[in-house]
């Protein structure tokens, strides 16, 4: 029971979903890593994985190299989300990051919104070596806004479920399903190695319905900052009544054990 | 209550949309664990309005101290939304108006939805708009219905939603003293609470949630961490829908 005006959270946090930088059509609202530490402190968020936003449909390989300048000095409180993308110069430089030890997880650029198509023949390259690293990989359901905010394509869901039935050992976190993806959630969590982010999962009692289905370990708390405020769904997931086992497993102990490489 | 401060959530529908489902059995547990005290409920399916101001009044009167009903009537059958408004207002005691122009695709300022706000102005009652890009939902088309309807009060629904339409739904509220705005949004753009606030005034802004789509915690979280003052956030979350229903 919340019964305050204010919030922190109450159990170590670790979100799951952060944006940093600017992008052509939309600045952040911060411009540097102090910024990004006082909002998380605002909240109680601990530390974040954060990728940088160019890499969804300018670059993944720039985006990376833009990440650089976030992550020094932050290391305790920023874990490295770097993009990808089907081009041989994007695994390359994933590969060679990897054997330095710094990939722990991968984000895949927007491919709907890119206007590549997500599919074996054009992915299947990162694909395999993902699966084959058991490198977690986060992938966007959601929707993307223009310039304009009006609605661009998405990565078809058909296509998603395409490529995670092409590669059963793949560790796939999906990104951003909304009230529009309700039909999928589930049955994407039916294939073991799929997790789902929370950051925009909000209909009425569905969080306790796939907690009660599927266990709490499959969930992690993200905030989708800056697209999305980073405190509401934090609160929101205070309030759903778990016990604090679960509440601590969804805002940081799912995650700190995927990145480890470990799976449920 | 939340902070002493009774929480009215203004935007909520019953029933089934997509998979989403909202019932007295689903949304009172969620009510109850985040100190929300009532909702506002209105159907916006039946083009009728009887259908769905039957369903609404009913379950206001099995849960009148949980609910709060607004009537719903279209243009689509225009020759329905008079009567039918004086049956669900003056004669099921629903207590505001809901209107939905992306199912009637003409803006709010064409003669077509007049006759509604005739009866709501003759009452001084509230009228809640859906806002946002959708055809005929731009919130500029608010501003010549607030000036020439001015007993009546304007409550933006989403204050617009995306960006370019909040600054017209917060140009309207600046320039209206009748215009309000509402915040449930699927966007949940950072800031956009503290620019509410800010430029119109915490008097003027209503928390809603847009239940089932969106759950009523999720909503009312933007509120509570929304850097903005304790008072505004009582104001916010309760005390201007106390006023503007006159509870």
């Amino acid at each position: 029971m919340t019964s305050d005006l204010s919030f922190k959270a109450q159990v170590p946090v670790i979100d799951a979903n952060v944006g940093v930088g600017h992008t052509n059509v939309r600045p952040a609202p911060i411009d540097s890593p102090d910024e990004l530490l006082a909002e998380m402190h605002r909240h109680g968020v601990e530390r974040a994985l954060i990728y940088h936003q160019q890499g969804n449909i300018l670059s993944p390989i720039s985006a990376n190299e833009f990440l650089r300048e976030w992550l020094e000095g932050h290391e305790d409180v920023f874990i490295p989300q770097w993009m990808a993308g089907p081009e041989p110069d994007s695994l390359a430089q994933l590969r060679e990051l990897r054997a330095a030890g710094e990939v722990s997880n991968v984000r895949f650029h927007e491919s709907g919104a890119s206007g590549v198509p997500f599919v074996d023949w054009v992915y299947c390259d990162i694909l395999d070596w993902l699966q084959e690293e058991q490198i977690p990989v986060w992938i966007s359901l959601h929707d993307h806004w223009d310039s304009t905010w009006t609605q661009r394509s998405n990565t078809p869901v058909t296509e998603i479920m395409d490529i995670l039935a092409a590669y059963p050992d793949l560790i796939a976190v999906l990104v951003g399903a909304h009230y529009n993806h309700s039909h999928y959630v589930r049955p994407f969590l039916k294939r073991p190695n799929t997790y789902v982010d929370l950051s925009r999962y909000e209909v009425l009692r569905a969080i306790e319905e796939l907690v009660d289905e599927f266990g709490p370990d499959r969930l992690l708390y993200g905030s989708f900052y800056p697209r999305l405020a980073m405190g509401p769904m934090l609160y929101y997931i205070h309030t759903l009544g778990f016990e604090e086992a679960t509440l601590e497993a969804i805002c940081a102990g799912n995650l700190l054990r995927l990145l480890k490489g470990g799976r449920k | 209550m939340i902070g002493g401060c009774e929480v009215i959530d203004f935007h909520g529908h019953p029933g089934r949309w997509y998979n989403a489902h909202m019932t007295p059995e689903k949304l009172f547990p969620a009510l109850d664990a985040s100190g929300i005290d009532r909702s506002v409920i209105f159907d916006i399916w039946q083009p009728e309005g009887r259908r769905s101001n039957d369903i609404v009044a009913e379950l206001v009167k099995a849960h009148p101290d949980r609910f709060i009903g607004f009537a719903y009537v279209s243009p689509l059958l225009p020759e329905t939304m008079v009567p039918e408004l004086e049956r669900a207002i003056d004669g099921l005691g629903l207590r505001a108006i809901k209107l939905y122009p992306p199912f009637v695709c003409v803006p709010f300022d064409d003669e077509i939805w007049f006759p509604i706000y005739e009866f709501a102005d003759d009452r001084e009652l509230a009228v809640l708009w859906h806002t946002g890009i959708e055809p005929g939902s731009a919130p500029k088309h608010m501003a010549g219905v607030a000036k020439r309807f001015s007993k009546m009060s304007l409550v933006a629904g989403h204050s617009g939603n995306c960006p370019p339409m909040r600054r017209q739904a917060l140009d309207v509220a600046v320039d209206y003293p009748n215009v309000f705005l509402e915040t449930c949004s699927t966007f949940r753009t950072p800031g956009v609470i503290e620019q509410l606030v800010e430029e119109a005034g915490a008097d003027r802004v209503l928390f809603g949630s847009d239940v089932p789509l969106m759950d009523p915690r999720s909503q009312l979280g933007k509120i509570i961490t929304a850097d903005i003052t304790d008072e505004d956030k009582r104001l916010v979350l309760g005390g201007n829908a106390r006023r503007l229903l006159r509870l």
